[in-house]
């Protein structure tokens, strides 16, 4: 197999922006990521993109045709990947192992989502078809339920993180204050996480990710082209690990720790002959709080039951030892759902690079992707290497 | 009858359009005698009640769709 290398990066503002078409994000977006790779269109053989509710929210489907027509890409082959909130990260995966195994050498892979155009029952309803329609949604789950359900039952194993929660919140509007993309640029404190609305005891509006309109992608190229190019550090693509898991969450042999996340962390950390204790930074799916939580356990970063512990001693803040989501996360930057998982990308290439601003961290060698779909029944982890 | 128990639950207050009229309401997996898990709208809900995990549930019959309900015990 072929090293593979991140050689370009574009991402929309995200936010609520209504009247902003798939096709003016995808443009934005895409255009940024060729330009920051400076290579040719005509370079590019294939485009993946992630998407899921374009169709159901914006009639929309065909995603990698229009893509390719917005970017100007001529005959290309295009791929669109749907994993529910993991879209993006499948589309990254699929990109990846095209360029590893030798089929292309230069692919884009792109994430695009609209949903702030219709309102909350229609976007949640919408949402709500990534777990089982028959088994769930007919019995009034939607997904702040299913996490919501998760929190109860960690609370139960293991103890009461509510106030961890809040924190990991806070921790999330603090890093999106620093950073221009963000849906949520704004700092919150524990008192207004703590009293805020409920939406499904025992989460608030504040543990709660963002309905987010946006785009992001990236160029994958041979990491021999990367180098031949030298615009950037070279961030290469050193561990990929994709796990399914079942889509109900009653059906789950646990809901405490996601069987998806912990078998694709273990593909991840094998391909990159690394473990927990060496990744600099990760961005993790903070769907909601209390998954945040669960996550950094599942990436093995912190014991079973500990997760909240470590968020409390201020080690997973941005100037923490083990700093999750400086981006903000899904929490705060934003979750434009097939977008998410290479906005994730964009922000560990960034630090990789060393130009995050003022939300950089300090030593950013080894960044960490972990992307989940639905109820954790898809998980997508990437481990970057910068050289 | 046949004894199941909450295995986790949420009392939900914001949903699909579908069930607006039901809030709030408690949503649960439950757990049957033999350990089989399964998703539920348990019924007998008022705001304010304390739920717990390991509560006790029945079963009140089927709905229109032949589905069997739950309530709280």
């Amino acid at each position: 197999m072929r090293s593979v290398s991140v050689i370009g990066i574009g991402e929309t503002q995200m936010g609520r922006f209504p009247a902003r078409s798939l096709r003016e994000m995808v443009s934005i977006a895409g255009e940024k990521a060729i330009l920051d790779a400076g290579v040719e269109k005509k370079e590019i053989q294939a485009l993946y993109i992630g998407n899921f509710v374009a169709q159901q929210l914006c009639g929309q489907g065909h995603m990698g045709s229009q893509a390719s027509e917005v970017l100007g890409l001529g005959n290309i082959p295009t791929v669109r990947t749907e994993a529910a909130c993991a879209s993006g990260s499948e589309a990254f995966r699929m990109g990846l192992i095209a360029v590893m195994s030798g089929i292309y050498d230069i692919v884009l892979v792109g994430g695009v989502e609209k949903m702030t155009h219709r309102n909350t029952e229609t976007v949640t309803e919408a949402i709500a078809s990534a777990m089982d329609y028959e088994l769930e949604m007919m019995e009034g789950f939607t997904f702040p339920a299913n996490f919501a359900m998760i929190a109860s039952r960690y609370f139960h194993e293991y103890r009461n993180v509510k106030r961890e929660m809040a924190l990991c919140a806070v921790n999330a509007h603090h890093n999106a204050s620093l950073n221009p993309d963000a849906q949520m640029p704004k700092e919150v404190t524990l008192e207004a996480v703590l009293s805020a609305q409920r939406i499904a005891d025992p989460l608030s509006i504040f543990d709660c990710s963002l309905v987010t309109d946006g785009a992001a992608f990236v160029v994958l190229a041979t990491t021999e082209i990367a180098k031949r190019l030298g615009r950037h550090r070279v961030v290469e693509v050193i561990g990929s690990g994709h796990a399914g898991d079942v889509i109900t969450l009653a059906a789950k042999k646990s809901i405490t720790s996601f069987a998806a996340a912990t078998s694709a962390a273990a593909q991840a950390y094998k391909a990159a002959c690394l473990g927990p204790g060496d990744i600099d930074l990760a961005e993790v799916h903070d769907c909601f709080t209390i998954t945040q939580i669960i996550n950094i356990e599942d990436l093995g970063f912190f014991e079973r039951g500990h997760g909240g512990d470590a968020v409390a001693e201020g080690v997973t803040a941005l100037g923490g030892k083990k700093p999750i989501n400086t981006s903000g996360g899904l929490k705060a930057k934003g979750h434009p759902i097939g977008a998410t998982g290479i906005s994730q990308i964009y922000e560990i290439v960034t630090q990789l690079r060393g130009d995050a601003g003022p939300r950089q961290v300090r030593k950013a060698d080894i960044g960490l992707t972990h992307n989940l779909g639905g109820t954790a029944g898809t998980c997508l982890i990437h481990i970057f290497r910068g050289e | 009858m046949n004894k199941y128990k909450i295995y986790t639950f949420s009392v939900v207050r914001s949903t699909t359009p579908a069930f607006l009229d039901r809030l709030p309401y408690l949503c649960a997996v439950l757990q049957a005698p033999d350990g089989a898990r399964f998703a539920a709208l348990v019924e007998g809900y008022r705001d304010g009640m304390e739920v717990h995990v390991d509560d006790a549930v029945r079963s009140v019959g089927k709905d229109e769709r032949g589905k069997e309900r739950y309530a709280l015990a």
